[in-house]
């Protein structure tokens, strides 16, 4: 982990000074959490852990094309995994009012699955972002587009087809699907005034491997900003999914999860949030009776935010976790979470 | 905005409390108390057993079960993991004995096959416990003896485990997921000393 911190220093310096004038950019993300369990079946690990150091270089191509890699270190269970994150070029000078990338990217789906985890408005992944997509979010290989309609109401669409080879976490180069994995994003947007507004979107994935096993994932989301300035006053942030799976005997398997999070801003440094999950396996059956399980999952989690500057942020937090299946409580964790996460050089903008 | 939040309001009038709380609806109250190693079951065919228990997420998760069984001379004892209601389409774990001192464990799942050997005398009942990670994009399929060691990496070479589905030169490697949620076993009932399961994995990524 050092050897690859100080490697990405020394090449990130001496990129920047041989390619300064073809504006090439270089981002170095590092992000550490720190769990301490408060009760006594608490699965926190109660030590400080290297989440992710993510290198990223970006820049523009030439007059038409764009080009971002990303590499990034993880703690697996005590180790160091370095990975490629994403490589691809983009454009959205070829075609009008349209995007397009070929490459390894994070899907262009849901809110949270396009944006690295270092910057989410929380420390920990929602449970249904965890099960449906992977803690981090949905990387592949693959091509996705993307249209500007040209309509008064602000309509975007994406859409996208990848590999499919792996789904989720993967240690293994996977199997070609019988149907790869292909997704769309329609978004639009209300603006309340010049700084604030809300977007809004249907999503969709879908999958089928190689075993035949079909997968569909449509969701929806809803963003809502508002600002005094540079100042995010208020935020409100929700997905929700569905999951339903048909194996090749066509037995179906359903799932559904939703988190709800609301962020106030308490000074120009500073903001409170906080974070609703709930998780529902809809398809639950006991194995000896035949009869639907009522199952139910639940975390609580407020977080409170020191920002620096936008290079460097903390975070405290608690979290509280329940599971409840017909009347019983399986399991209940609860913990504090601090979170330190700085950047170092360019940092690409995000989109609202 | 208030007709968002509305809208969100309502939607949730549509779910009932009960389903909100997880209350109990008598499903998982189970009325037969025989028990086949300490669980309850249902027999699904002569000797094949659904055991009680159901891994979670639909079979798309994480869990680990501990075996203690007896196995003779000319005999096997099945066991299969994430499975569909009639124990089909998952991962199977078939247990043989070769010798009074040796015991043959095969792994199967989606066509994939593969075995090893150890050491288990016929007087002393067979005790492991298996890992079934079903919820990366191939399955990772361990196996330790229940009294350990619980090695990961390189725990084949340095036999710090029975079996690992991951490691270097192998079979696997394109095996897929396993198809359910539910787990079974092939035996005479009389093989079967101690079952528990669906359990938290041994190894957690």
């Amino acid at each position: 982990m050092k050897r690859f911190l100080i490697t990405s220093l020394l090449l990130a310096h001496s990129l920047s000074s041989a390619f300064d004038m073809a504006g090439l950019q270089i981002s170095l993300a590092g992000d550490m959490i720190y769990e301490q369990g408060i009760n006594k079946d608490s699965n926190a690990n109660e030590k400080m852990t290297m989440r992710g150091a993510e290198m990223m270089f970006f820049a523009p191509l030439d007059h038409r094309f764009d080009g971002i890699l990303s590499a990034a270190a993880h703690d697996e269970d005590g180790e160091t995994v370095f990975e490629l994150h994403e490589m691809y070029f983009s454009s959205s000078k070829i075609i009008p009012r349209s995007r397009f990338k070929v490459g390894k990217f994070f899907l262009g789906v849901g809110r949270l699955n396009q944006i690295h985890q270092h910057d989410w408005a929380f420390m920990h992944a929602p449970k249904v972002q965890e099960e449906f997509f992977d803690e981090e979010g949905l990387i592949d290989t693959g091509v996705e587009f993307g249209h500007l309609f040209n309509t008064q109401r602000y309509l975007d669409l994406t859409i996208g087809v990848t590999s499919g080879h792996t789904y989720g976490h993967a240690h293994t180069d996977g199997k070609k699907p019988k149907v790869p994995t292909h997704y769309l994003s329609l978004k639009s947007f209300t603006s309340f005034n010049n700084s604030s507004g809300i977007q809004y979107g249907l999503n969709y994935v879908g999958r089928t491997d190689g075993e035949d096993n079909q997968m569909m994932i449509p969701g929806f989301e809803v963003v809502a900003k508002w600002r005094e300035g540079k100042i995010v006053k208020y935020l409100f942030q929700s997905e929700i999914w569905y999951r339903n799976t048909k194996d090749a005997q066509g037995a179906h398997s359903e799932q559904l999860g939703l988190y709800i999070y609301n962020q106030m801003n308490l000074s120009s440094e500073t903001d409170f949030g906080f974070r609703v999950d709930l998780y529902k396996d809809l398809s639950k059956r006991n194995s000896v009776t035949g009869k639907k399980v009522n199952n139910i999952e639940y975390n609580f989690a407020p977080e409170f935010t020191w920002r620096s500057s936008e290079f460097v942020k903390m975070r405290l937090g608690l979290s509280h976790s329940f599971a409840r299946e017909e009347g019983m409580t399986l399991s209940k964790d609860t913990r504090a979470t601090a979170q330190f996460v700085f950047i170092l050089g360019a940092h690409p903008a995000h989109s609202f | 905005m208030k007709n968002l939040l509305f809208i969100l309001a309502l939607s949730f009038s549509f779910i009932s409390c009960d389903e909100l709380t997880g209350a109990s609806t008598g499903a998982n109250d189970i009325s037969i108390k025989k028990l086949l190693g300490d669980i309850s079951f249902v027999k699904v065919a002569s000797d094949k057993f659904r055991l009680n228990g159901v891994a979670e997420n639909g079979g798309v998760s994480a869990h680990s079960y501990s075996l203690r069984f007896e196995v003779a001379q000319d005999d096997s004892v099945e066991f299969y993991f994430h499975s569909r209601v009639d124990l089909s389409g998952g991962v199977v774990v078939n247990f043989s004995r070769v010798s009074s001192e040796m015991v043959r464990a095969t792994f199967s799942l989606n066509g994939i096959e593969d075995s090893i050997e150890f050491e288990s005398a016929t007087d002393t009942p067979v005790s492991v416990i298996v890992d079934i990670h079903n919820n990366e994009s191939d399955a990772h399929l361990l196996m330790w003896k229940s009294e350990g060691p619980f090695g990961v990496e390189d725990c084949t070479e340095e036999e710090t485990c029975l079996f690992n589905s991951d490691r270097f030169d192998t079979v696997w490697g394109s095996h897929g997921r396993a198809s359910g949620s539910y787990w079974g076993v092939n035996s005479q009932s009389e093989n079967i000393l101690k079952l528990e399961g669906p359990n938290e994995t041994i190894f957690d990524h």
